[in-house]
Formats: structure tokens, sequence, C-alpha cells
């Protein structure tokens, strides 16, 4: 078929004629539809109290008189948010429309609660390779995609650079540099520790930091055929290294064994540890007038890794999903739609009224305002997402798979168990999980 | 009315209220423990599986023995000790002179305290770098400086125990100093008359009159301390390893973080069962009819 002058000319028309035809779909403001085809729709969200849904609460007045749908915002505490979904779930309610979640609570609420968002994403033509795997795969599932990243969080290693400078070294590159590095600072610094970990088994927080050795020591949590496998070579010379800072090494707290996380970043920002790796939502604290430390002294890059591997980070995700029994469906996308825009999340980002860290999009983690504005560490971070290729498996399962894990971290470093008994226990367990279903 | 109607008409809302809120759920438990049923796999009960979950937890789950031995060692020691050390408080405060009421009313307070309160404040006071019991206890014993209680299966069971010893005495102190008033004092004094010292009239004499309130004292605490949760949950999550993992903790875990309620219910079960003896004998001693 030859490409004649008449047919070029027809096929322009046809394009021009379906797009004025298609109009209606396009958005004068990104995702929302004009023409208020939902106006009068009420839509409640639960969510977990955090600086950023009460900064997308804000958003909820212009959303309001952009399409004329009301949104309600119920905040409920972190602790009690778990037990709340599973109400809600168990109860098949419909009180809220929209719902966070955090990554392992997902999979249980798949189908039961939340409900697949691939068509929405479709027709609302959502790109969805402005995420970052690890920060998208939170709400992936075999059934479709059950939400939108919103709240996730990066790993870094937070330091002490005026402790560093003094003592005339540079922040550890590889998770053996750390050991050297630790022992150095407390031999010149009496009454600060080398780094501190949260060690405690309390909800899996002991494994935050495990995961990264596992990673980068070659090892995983499953293999392809989803076989527990983290008691192989690799999990134990990870768990080895992992617990080597307080069993071997001592440069951790007193009380690190049963440290969570928010002791050991206590610890850190009272000024009594060197090092500490941890979410990247704590740079708020360095402007918390409590805090001991300024924000001069303290220095922050990537997480340590193995030798001549790249830096790994455990990222904690959350995902905002849409309750399958929602009677208001398409207000609840079309908020959804609205509230995850890159720009909404970049509005925050470079508001000096507003101190939430937290980004989930490539383009705000690259973004020059962004990283000016928090010293760079959004494209740090980005730096770690780009070389993390593990993330936690998306199965049910995997809830009292944590629970075994954790119990087996904890013997360890409490010297109860040795490192290839506890795995190896923990491995059948996890095996015994599985083969139930 | 006959006397039989009204007793029933009077009985009745009370019936209906005891079936609603604990015969119903016992029954449903009961029947949910024959079940397989995992909310990560729906919301509604699964298929009938028989024994299948009992067998689980007494032939495939590791957890399950070392949680039955670790209740067993929480009871065991948390009973004894809180009642050695209320008949101890019972025998002081009945004897104390001046500022009696006072110290009465300072030493229930623990009791009022509220168990989830108490675990939060032991645990921060346990700390070893700010705590004010672990410096206090490192500045008595220096070897026990820097010492992580929650980082030792042996001391964080002490901790626990002793926070709960430290809740529960106040309350079961009042209970014993009940039972020790109703003892007659010519006893003793006759005892005493007859050359007895104070350690032969307190065992001989005042012990087996104070045994009835005093098996009771020890079967409703037996029934307490099988039940702990709040202390767990807020000071030790049940940590090191499993090492303070009681029947009722695990119970709760299985089934709200792991959403298996079937196994759930079993152990469960398995734990009122065990409830269920106990208050039996509590109830054959305290409404036994006088010999």
């Amino acid at each position: 078929m030859s490409l004649t002058r008449r047919r070029l000319l027809g096929t322009g028309a046809a394009i021009a004629v379906a797009g004025i035809l298609g109009a209606p779909l396009r958005r004068a403001y990104a995702g929302v539809t004009p023409g208020k085809p939902f106006d009068g729709q009420e839509v409640n969200v639960l969510s977990v109290q955090a600086t950023q849904f009460a900064a997308h609460e804000k958003r909820v007045a212009e959303f309001l008189e952009l399409t004329g749908i009301k949104v309600n915002y119920i905040y409920v505490p972190f602790v009690a948010l778990r037990e709340r979904l599973t109400a809600e779930m168990v109860g098949a309610s419909d009180d809220f429309d929209i719902a966070t979640v955090m990554d392992v609570w997902v999979p249980p609420l798949v189908d039961n609660y939340l409900a697949p968002i691939d068509s929405m994403v479709a027709e609302r033509g959502i790109d969805l390779s402005r995420y970052p795997d690890p920060f998208l795969n939170a709400g992936k599932f075999p059934g479709g995609l059950y939400g939108l990243p919103v709240r996730c969080h990066v790993q870094l290693f937070w330091y002490r650079k005026d402790l560093f400078e003094a003592a005339g070294i540079n922040p550890p590159e590889t998770w053996e540099e750390v050991s050297t590095a630790g022992r150095i600072i407390m031999d010149a610094n009496p009454g600060i520790d080398g780094i501190t970990i949260p060690y405690g088994q309390r909800d899996g927080q002991n494994l935050m930091v495990w995961y990264n050795f596992l990673w980068g020591a070659g090892g995983d949590i499953f293999d392809a055929d989803m076989n527990p496998v983290f008691n192989s070579e690799a999990g134990i010379k990870a768990t080895e290294d992992f617990t080597k800072y307080i069993l071997v090494d001592h440069i951790t707290p007193a009380g690190a064994a049963s440290f969570n996380e928010a002791d050991s970043t206590t610890h850190f920002f009272q000024g009594h540890a060197a090092m500490v790796p941890v979410w990247w939502h704590v740079y708020n604290r360095l402007s918390l007038p409590d805090t001991a430390i300024t924000r001069e002294q303290v220095g922050f890059k990537v997480l340590p890794h193995y030798e001549g591997k790249g830096s790994t980070t455990y990222t904690n995700a959350w995902v905002y999903g849409i309750n399958g029994r929602t009677a208001v469906r398409a207000a609840a996308e079309e908020f959804l739609d609205f509230i995850t825009q890159p720009e909404v999340e970049r509005a925050i980002l470079v508001d000096p009224n507003e101190h939430d860290v937290v980004c989930v999009h490539w383009s705000n983690l690259r973004d020059p305002e962004v990283n000016a504005r928090f010293d760079g560490m959004h494209a740090l971070a980005a730096d770690a997402l780009a070389t993390t290729t593990n993330s936690i498996p998306n199965i049910p399962q995997f809830l009292p798979i944590v629970d075994a894990l954790a119990a087996a971290v904890s013997d360890v470093v409490t010297g109860a168990q040795t490192i290839p008994n506890a795995l190896n226990g923990a491995q059948s367990q996890a095996a015994r999980i599985m083969s139930r279903g | 009315m006959g006397h039989k109607r009204l007793a029933a008409i009077l009985l009745g809302p009370a019936f209906l209220l005891v079936a609603f809120t604990t015969v119903y759920p016992l029954l449903t438990s009961f029947w949910t423990s024959f079940h397989e049923f995992n909310l990560t796999r729906g919301i509604e009960m699964g298929p009938f599986i028989g024994l299948e979950n009992y067998n689980e937890a007494f032939n495939y789950d590791p957890n399950f023995w070392t949680v039955m031995r670790v209740t067993a060692k929480f009871v065991l020691l948390d009973v004894s000790l809180t009642i050695l050390a209320a008949l101890g408080l019972a025998l002081f405060l009945l004897r104390a002179g001046f500022g009696k009421s006072i110290l009465r009313t300072v030493i229930i307070l623990p009791f009022a305290m509220s168990p989830a309160l108490i675990g939060i404040s032991w645990r921060f006071m346990l700390n070893p770098e700010y705590g004010a019991f672990a410096r206090s206890i490192g500045a008595v014993f220096p070897f026990m400086v820097d010492v992580d209680y929650f980082a030792s299966p042996g001391l964080a069971m002490a901790a626990l125990i002793s926070s709960d010893v430290w809740h529960w005495a106040p309350y079961f102190a009042f209970m014993l100093m009940g039972g020790l008033s109703g003892i007659p004092p010519e006893t003793q004094e006759a005892a005493r008359i007859d050359g007895a010292g104070n350690w032969r009239v307190f065992r001989d004499i005042t012990l087996p009159q104070l045994m009835p309130v005093l098996v009771v004292a020890i079967i409703l605490k037996s029934v307490f301390a099988l039940k702990v949760f709040d202390a767990i949950v807020t000071m030790t999550a049940g940590g090191p390893g499993r090492e303070t993992t009681t029947l009722g903790f695990f119970a709760y875990h299985i089934g709200f973080r792991d959403y298996h309620f079937g196994y759930a219910a079993a152990v469960a079960y398995v734990l009122t069962v065990i409830m269920f003896l106990l208050s039996l004998v509590y109830m054959r001693i305290a409404f036994r009819r006088p010999s």
C-alpha cells in the first residue's frame, strides 16, 4: 500500500476528529475529570497519622472546588491501624472508600478488602514507570495492582560528620568498614557508641537492616520456586556480619539487643552514637528543638554494602488502595488519581510550611529544587533504589514467616541459639507455613 | 404468678445476657477451632478439618511447646512469688502501727494502675542507658551495669514476673488480710502459752486456718497469670525469641497478626480448658458446704 497525499491528509483528519471527540477525556487539571461528573459524592479515607496525610488533607478543599467531591480523612494511629483494617475487612465494611495500607499488610487485604485498580490505571493513563519498582511492588499481585504508592521510606546511613572529621576518617563504604570506624570513634569519644541498630524483635524490626545484609551477601528469603532459602551460606554469612557489631565488636549501645527502631534513632539523635542506618524521614528530627545534635553535625549517605556490590535499601511502602465494597468507586478513583499526582507530591516537598520528606516519584526524587531543600537526600535515595533489585515477597504467608525470622535473629543476638540452628529452625517453620498455604 | 415462673422471668434477662456475651462466643470459637479459617484466603470460614488445628499445635508447631513451657514457668513463679509477697505484706500490714491507714492506701496504688502502663513504665525503667531501676541495680551490683534486661531470656522473664508481682501483690495482700482477721486470736494465744514460738504459731496454727483463703487466692492468681497479656505486649513483645510468649499472647499473635483464626481458636481453647479446670477447683473450694 503506497502512502499518497490524499491518504496522509485523510489520516491526519481522522486523528484530528478523534482528538476532538476524545476531548472530554482530557483533563484540565492533572487527575481531574472536567465537568464535575461526580459532584455531590463523598469519599472517606482511612489514613494513618502522618504529616504527609495531613498535607494531603489540606488539598481536599481544592479538590472539592475542582470536582464537587467531598473528601473526609479519618486518622488512626499506626499502632491501631492494622487491627482497624482487619476489623473493616472481617466486617465487610464500606465505611471507607480509600485506605492507606502498609506493604506487609496488603496481601491479606487483597480481594478481601482492596480491589484491583488496573482498569483505573489504564483508563486514566497513569504511567506506572513514574514509580521505583520497590515502591510499586507493594501493591502488585498476580491478580493485578491493588494500590498506588504514596508513603514510602528509603533507608539511609546517618553518621556524625563532626566525629568522623575529628577522627580523620571517612564514613564507611562497606559493612566491614563500619566495625573499624565504630571502634575508632568509640576509642576517641568515651560514652559514644559506634553504631546503633534495632536488634529487638518487636514487629520484626530487627530484620529491617538484616535484609540489606542478606541481599548484599547474595542471599534472599525465597528461591525462584518460593522455597525459603534464607538459611543458605549467604544467609549465614549475612547474619554473622549483621550480628558482629553487637556480639563481637561491641560497638553498639548496651540496650541494642532489645532496641526497636525508635529507640535506636533516638539514641543517635540524643548524640549517643556515631552511626545509624534508618529511614530517611528522620531528617525532620534534625530541626526539632529538643534534638541534641545539629544539622551541621550530621551527614548521610547510602547504606554501606559488601565489597564489590552495590548499596541496597529495604523499603517500607504504603499504598492508597480502594475498598472493593465502596459505593462511590468512580469518585474514589478521581481522588486517588488527583492525590497521587507527582505535582501534588512536589508541591508538598517544596512548600516551606511542610516538613515531610516522603517522595515516591522518580521525577521528584531527582528534582533539583527538592534536592536543594533536603541537602540532596532524595537523589541519594534514588541511587539506592536504582541498585536495589530485591524486595520482600508479596505473599500472605510472609507475616508468620517474618515472625519466625525475627525470633530467630533475636535468639542469635541474645546468644540463645547459634546462627545455623536459629536460621534452620526458622527455615523449617517457614517451609511448613508455605506448605500449609 | 407462680414462684418458678417469677424466678424464670427475673433470671431470664441475665441468662440471655450471659448466653449472648459468653456462651455464644465460646461455642463459636470452639466450632472455629475445627475449621480452616485463614483471613488471608478469605473472610468466610473455610472447610471443616476436624482436629487438624489441634494436631498442628501438639505435633507440628515447635513454638507451641516452647510457649507451653514458658507459660508453665511464668504461672508457677508468678503465682508463688505473688502469694508469698502478699502474705508477707498482709502480716506486715496487720501489725503495722502508726500510719497504718496511709500505708494501706499507698500499698494498694500499684493495683490501681493499668497493666499496659505498668509494662511501658517498667520497660523504660529497666533500660540500661537511662532506666531508674537499671541504674539503681547497677549502682548496688556493679556487674549488672549495662545489662540489657530484655535481651536475656531469664532476665526478661524476671522483669515480667516482677512487674506482675508488684501489680497484684497488694490485691492479694488485702484478700489474705481478710482471711487472717477471721482467725480467732485465742488459738494463737493458746499455742504461745504452750510455748510455741512465732514461726511455729504461724506454721501450725495460722497457716492451716488461712488455707481456704490461700487456696482460693492461688487459684485466682493462676487464672490471672494464665491470661496475662498487656504487660507482655508493652514490655517484652514475647521476646527475646519466644522466651516470654505465653499461651494467651501466642493465640493473639496467630489470630490477629498472622490471621490464622482457626489455629488461633484451637490454641485459645487449650488455654480455655486449663482455665476451666482451675475455675472448677476454685468453685468447689469457694462454694463448698461446711462439713
